[in-house]
């Protein structure tokens, strides 16, 4: 099992500071959400953990040991990226094929399995499939190599709900039969925020929040109700968002609900991982 | 162990590439340091005339073959006619650039077409570069007698050639003919027939 | 450098890179063989090979290496990264793979090229290492056994073709280290001194007295007697095992080149077309 130490981690490209001084510990068998807005720096953090760039300055250990030109290291993840970096004209299982010469405990029948159920067609080429199939592929690539680690980069783009939806059910099956650790960065966090054990956010390069779910979840609550009623009970209270329909009002409010003296003609619910992620990137 | 076996048989076959039966290049004898001798009084036999008799600067030996020339000279694969009979190659020399050979004479050999090798004996020999005894192309007529002694006979091939014929005093077979320009009164080359 | 990183690399590589340019050689050889063919049913009326000749077969199998390892290196480093393999390994896996496939391409060729010679009726073609270090028939006229001759000569078009594939990686590597704009620049200060360099440089060296061709024959001459090449030994002859020493020592030297534009080169994703 592995466990990966962020160390003072900065990158800039050219004028843009991509990441600056971030720290972070990923602990072994957890399922990560890493958010942040489009430009944070999320796909810049994984490829550096991933050894496909090169930090300014900080390190990266994995198990103690420097990720840099480290088979040892590198050997123990597996990234599935936005970009593709098969060779295009390759056909699908080939792709596989090649996954399990790098990875000695790759699923070449869990592959196969999942490719029928995705309708993926392993026969044709990389560069022929569809934006989504393409992510088909990679997903099912990613969670067919048992790495101890696994980034997902966007993992979900361009694939339909249907086909969403797979995913996350076969993410976290795979995770229940064989625990490792995910790191999944997407921008679709309410269908993802049911699966993520913990969240790392990244706002312009810096590391804003590394909480679980649990915590986040006691970070506020909202409340629902007759606008009036709403904005009585929000008085003096740290309100991070507010949505009105009608008559009705939804007020986001920063704090723990236990403390709160909530009237009982108020909804309450436990804060959603988008709405904080919202309210920390807005600010 | 596949590995350790793949590469014991890639280090043999590199040691194969050293398995080279080409002797090394013979380094000519400059001529102020060529051997001569006073001619013998009843005439040359075939190894008295080698030993007194330098190809291109390479001493020569009786028997000769292309080996104890050295790697410098190869011959033709092809053939440039027959002499008497026997088919007759080109004597060429490696000139100092890649694939560009010059010609240094003609030869044939004892055993003909793919039989011939580098140790096949040479039978005959007709070149500008020899250096026999101290006469060697462009050396005047009257040099030949001091050197060779008197020929055994001189027959005109044309109207500006002779050959100065010289046969062994053993065999009594023609041993070596000179072609002279009459009209210089000059060696031009020299034929070995051994 | 792990092992594990390296077996997988080479065994994807080799899956890769074994067959192209073998095929590409039989594509050659049979593309030539057939128009000779042609050519000689139009002028005599009867389809036949003759006067077809294979010579420089090697040559053009080191040349097939070159383009396919030119080709191959921005894959397979993507392909290492994308698998958690450092670029050392995928480097180190990559001269491997294809001193394996040139060891393949040079064994065809010793085939092909008598095969060729057979039924063209002709003598046996040249090799162009042939040229360099002395003839097959020239080793076998000094009484060699065929066998090693040919094991000789498929030693060195193997490090021939090591060499030409090694050559490739470095040219390679340096494309997939710069970014676009280098690229451009490196492309065409190429095919400017390709195209200009001689004629350019012997302009400027004429001013002050220099006689270019002098230095250029003085250069390869010096180049020949590193690899051993006969015609600097004054022989038909050249020293192989110093051929080979050379080839692989430059080969090495490419590799070192390539490691040292790709350890700090970011991946760069080859385009989709249509993306």
């Amino acid at each position: 099992m592995s466990v990966i130490e962020i160390k003072n981690v900065s990158k800039s490209f050219g004028k843009n500071q991509a990441l600056c001084d971030v720290t972070l510990t990923l602990q072994e068998n957890c399922i990560y959400g890493l958010l942040g807005r489009n430009g944070a720096g999320k796909s810049t953090l994984m490829n550096i953990i991933n050894n496909r760039i090169f930090a300014d300055s900080g390190e990266i250990l994995i198990d103690g040991v420097s990720n840099r030109e480290n088979d040892k290291a590198l050997g123990k993840l597996h990234m599935m990226s936005e970009h593709l970096l098969y060779a295009p004209a390759l056909k699908v299982i080939d792709m596989f094929k090649a996954g399990a010469c790098f990875y000695p405990e790759y699923d070449m029948e869990y592959a196969l399995r999942l490719s029928e159920e995705y309708k993926l067609n392993t026969k044709a080429k990389l560069q022929k499939l569809s934006t989504g199939y393409r992510s088909v592929a990679k997903i099912i690539n990613a969670l067919a190599c048992n790495a101890q680690v696994v980034f997902f980069d966007e993992p979900v783009l361009g694939l339909d709900a249907n086909h969403r939806d797979m995913f996350y059910r076969q993410a976290i099956e795979k995770y229940n039969a064989r625990p490792a650790t995910f790191v999944i960065s997407t921008h679709l966090i309410e269908e993802a925020a049911g699966m993520i054990e913990r969240a790392v956010v990244i706002k312009d390069g810096k590391l804003l929040l590394d909480e679980d779910s649990e915590t986040i979840r006691s970070m506020g609550y909202s409340v629902s109700g007759r606008a009036s009623l709403v904005d009585e009970f929000t008085k003096g209270r740290d309100v991070m968002n507010e949505e009105t329909l009608g008559g009705l009002k939804t007020a986001y409010i920063k704090g723990n609900r236990t403390q709160a003296d909530i009237p009982s003609e108020l909804e309450v619910q436990p804060l959603s991982l988008q709405t904080l992620f919202i309210h920390l990137t807005n600010s | 162990m596949k590995i350790k076996k793949l590469i014991s048989l890639l280090l043999a076959a590199v040691c194969l590439t050293a398995c080279a039966q080409i002797p090394p290049v013979k380094e000519p004898v400059p001529t102020e340091q060529q051997k001569t001798v006073a001619p013998p009084e009843g005439g040359w036999t075939a190894e008295e005339l080698m030993s007194v008799t330098y190809f291109d600067g390479i001493e020569l030996c009786y028997p000769l073959t292309l080996r104890d020339l050295g790697p410098v000279y190869s011959c033709s694969t092809y053939t440039v006619g027959a002499n008497e009979g026997r088919p007759e190659y080109v004597l060429m020399k490696e000139n100092g650039a890649v694939y560009e050979e010059a010609t240094y004479g003609y030869i044939f050999f004892e055993s003909e077409g793919r039989d011939i090798n580098a140790d096949s004996k040479i039978s005959y020999i007709l070149s500008t570069f020899f250096n026999i005894n101290g006469i060697s192309a462009n050396t005047p007529v009257s040099e030949i007698e001091k050197a060779l002694g008197a020929p055994d006979s001189i027959v005109d091939a044309n109207d500006n050639m002779s050959h100065y014929i010289y046969t062994d005093s053993e065999t009594g077979k023609d041993l070596m003919k000179l072609y002279v320009i009459k009209s210089e009164e000059l060696v031009l080359s020299a034929e070995i027939l051994l | 450098m792990s092992k594990q990183g390296f077996i997988s690399s080479y065994k994807y590589q080799l899956r890769r890179v074994i067959l192209m340019p073998v095929l590409s050689v039989f594509a050659t050889v049979a593309t030539m063989l057939l128009f000779v063919g042609l050519i000689n049913y139009s002028l005599e009326g009867k389809f036949s090979f003759e006067n077809a000749g294979s010579s420089v077969l090697d040559l053009m199998a080191g040349f097939m290496l070159f383009v396919y390892s030119c080709i191959f290196i921005q894959e397979f480093m993507n392909t290492g990264a994308a698998n958690g393999v450092s670029r050392t390994t995928t480097l180190i896996a990559s001269m491997a793979s294809f001193f394996t496939s040139s060891a393949v391409c040079s064994a065809v060729v010793s085939v092909l090229s008598p095969i060729i010679s057979l039924i063209s009726g002709g003598d046996m073609s040249v090799f162009f290492l042939e040229l360099l270090y002395g003839e097959r028939r020239f080793y076998m006229f000094y009484g060699e056994n065929a066998f090693v001759v040919r094991i000789r000569f498929f030693v060195m078009i193997t490090f021939l073709c090591f060499l030409c594939a090694a050559v490739g990686m470095a040219f390679s590597a340096i494309f997939y280290r710069l970014p676009k704009k280098g690229n451009i620049i490196f492309s065409v200060i190429l095919l400017v001194i390709c195209f200009f360099g001689y004629p350019i440089t012997n302009i400027m060296l004429e001013k002050r007295g220099i006689d270019l061709d002098e230095i250029l024959n003085k250069f390869f001459d010096g180049v020949g007697r590193l690899f051993g090449m006969a015609h600097v030994n004054g022989s038909m002859a050249g020293n192989c095992v110093q051929g080979v020493f050379m080839m692989f020592i430059f080969a090495a030297v490419c590799g070192v080149i390539a490691w040292l534009f790709v350890r700090r080169a970011n991946v760069k994703p080859a385009p989709i077309r249509g993306e």
